[in-house]
C-alpha cells in the first residue's frame, strides 16, 4: 500500500474492505480513546487516584501521556478526513445515506491521493477514447 | 437513554462547557446548566474522597525551593507589619466551642508536623516542598469544633482573599496550618507568617497569608471560587 502511494508500484493492492493502514488507526483509536481518559483521571485527582496516576509514571508523566494521546487523536482524525476526500470522496455517500458503490472504490480507480479522483469510465469519456 | 437523548444533552453540555470557557453568554440559563454540571462533579468528587489517601512526592522529585512559584492578589508582597497592625495572630472562630486567637508562639506548642509533599495547581504545574505545622483537625479538636460545621473558610490578610472547603477535606491529616517551609521559617512570598497547605486541594484553595479560620454551617465561597472557578478544587 504505502509503495503504491509512493508511486513504487502502479497497481493498487486489492485490500478488502480496509487496508492495512486503516485497520492499524482503527485498531489504535479506542485504545488511545481509554488512555486519553484514564489519563484525564489520573491528572484529574491525583491523591485520590494516586495508582492510577502511578500506573502511568507519576502525574508529570501521566500529564505527558494525556497531551501526546490528545495530539495522536487530533492527527488521525485530520488524516482520517482528509483522506475522505483526497481519496475515497464516493465514501460520503456510505456515510450519509448508506451503500456503497464498489465500482467507485479506490481500488477500482487505482486512486492515490488525488490521482484519478474520478472513475475510470469518466477518465476514458474524457480522453475521447 | 436511547441515542437521540445522549445526542442532545451531549450536544446541550458540550455547548454550556463552550460558552462557558468562553465568557460569550452570561445567559442564566446556560449559567444553571453549568452550576448543576459543577454539582454533579462534586458530587462525584466528594464520593472519590478518602480520609486515608495520601500523597507523598516522588521520590526522586527535586525539592522547588526558591523556585516554587508565589503568587497573591495584592500589588505587592502582602506583609504583616506588627507596628501598624499589632501582633499578629490567628483566630479560630465559628462553630466552635471557644474560639481563640492563637499567636505563634501558640501554634509551636501544638503537635508539629513535616511532611514533603507535591503542590498541584489549577494552571498544571506542580511542585514538591517540606511543609511544617499544625494540623487542622488538631486545631480544631482544641477550639472544640462543632459537628455542625460542615465548612471551613480560610481568610487572609492578601486583600480579602480566601476560600471556603468543605470539612472532609479540612480534617484530612495532610492539611495543616503551615509554619514553616523546607525547614526555616515560612518565608514572606509563600504566606508568612502562616498559611494552610494540603496535597489534596488545588493550590488556589490554599489560603496564604492567614488572619482567620472560621467553621461555618454553609459554604462561603472564595476568591477565585466566585471568579468561576471550580469550588471543590480536590486532588
Amino acid at each position: 500500500m504505502i509503495k503504491f502511494y509512493l508511486f513504487v508500484t502502479k497497481e493498487h493492492p486489492m485490500q478488502g474492505k480496509h487496508n492495512a493502514m486503516q485497520k492499524a488507526t482503527y485498531f489504535l483509536l479506542p485504545i488511545l480513546a481509554a488512555v486519553q481518559v484514564l489519563t484525564g483521571l489520573a491528572i484529574w485527582k491525583p491523591v485520590q487516584l494516586g495508582w492510577l496516576t502511578a500506573v502511568f509514571g507519576g502525574y508529570v508523566w501521566a500529564r505527558y501521556w494525556h497531551f501526546m494521546t490528545m495530539m495522536a487523536l487530533i492527527v488521525l482524525s485530520f488524516v482520517h478526513i482528509f483522506m475522505v476526500f483526497a481519496v475515497d470522496p464516493y465514501s460520503l455517500q456510505s456515510i450519509t445515506t448508506g451503500g456503497y458503490r464498489e465500482d467507485l472504490s479506490p481500488e477500482a480507480r487505482n486512486a492515490r491521493p488525488f490521482y484519478h479522483l474520478l472513475p475510470r469510465w469518466r477518465r476514458r469519456a474524457a480522453q475521447g477514447e | 437513554m436511547d441515542r437521540r437523548k445522549f445526542l442532545s444533552a451531549g450536544g446541550f453540555s458540550l455547548t454550556a462547557a463552550f460558552l462557558g470557557a468562553c465568557g460569550v453568554d452570561r445567559s442564566p440559563r446556560a449559567q444553571r446548566l453549568l452550576d448543576l454540571a459543577e454539582q454533579r462533579n462534586e458530587g462525584v468528587e466528594r464520593s472519590l474522597f478518602h480520609h486515608a489517601s495520601m500523597d507523598g512526592a516522588q521520590s526522586g522529585a527535586r525539592i522547588a525551593g526558591s523556585a516554587f512559584p508565589s503568587y497573591f492578589i495584592s500589588k505587592t508582597v502582602p506583609v504583616w507589619d506588627e507596628r501598624v497592625r499589632g501582633p499578629w495572630t490567628l483566630e479560630v472562630s465559628g462553630l466552635v466551642q471557644a474560639p481563640t486567637k492563637f499567636t505563634l508562639d501558640d501554634l509551636r506548642k501544638l503537635p508539629y508536623r513535616s511532611q514533603r509533599v507535591d503542590h498541584f495547581c489549577v494552571e498544571g504545574w506542580n511542585a514538591v516542598a517540606v511543609w511544617g505545622g499544625v494540623r487542622l483537625s488538631d486545631i480544631a479538636r482544641v477550639v472544640g469544633a462543632k459537628p455542625e460545621a460542615g465548612y471551613v473558610d480560610f481568610q487572609s490578610f492578601d486583600d480579602g482573599y480566601h476560600e471556603s472547603w468543605d470539612i472532609d477535606s479540612a480534617m484530612h491529616p495532610q492539611t495543616l496550618v503551615v509554619i514553616a517551609m523546607d525547614g526555616h521559617l515560612l518565608g514572606m512570598a509563600h504566606g508568612a507568617p502562616a498559611r494552610v497547605h494540603s496535597p489534596i486541594k488545588l493550590g488556589y484553595k490554599n489560603t496564604k497569608y492567614l488572619t482567620k479560620i472560621a467553621f461555618l454551617p454553609k459554604r462561603n465561597g472564595g476568591y477565585w471560587s466566585d471568579q468561576g472557578y471550580e469550588w471543590y478544587g480536590g486532588t
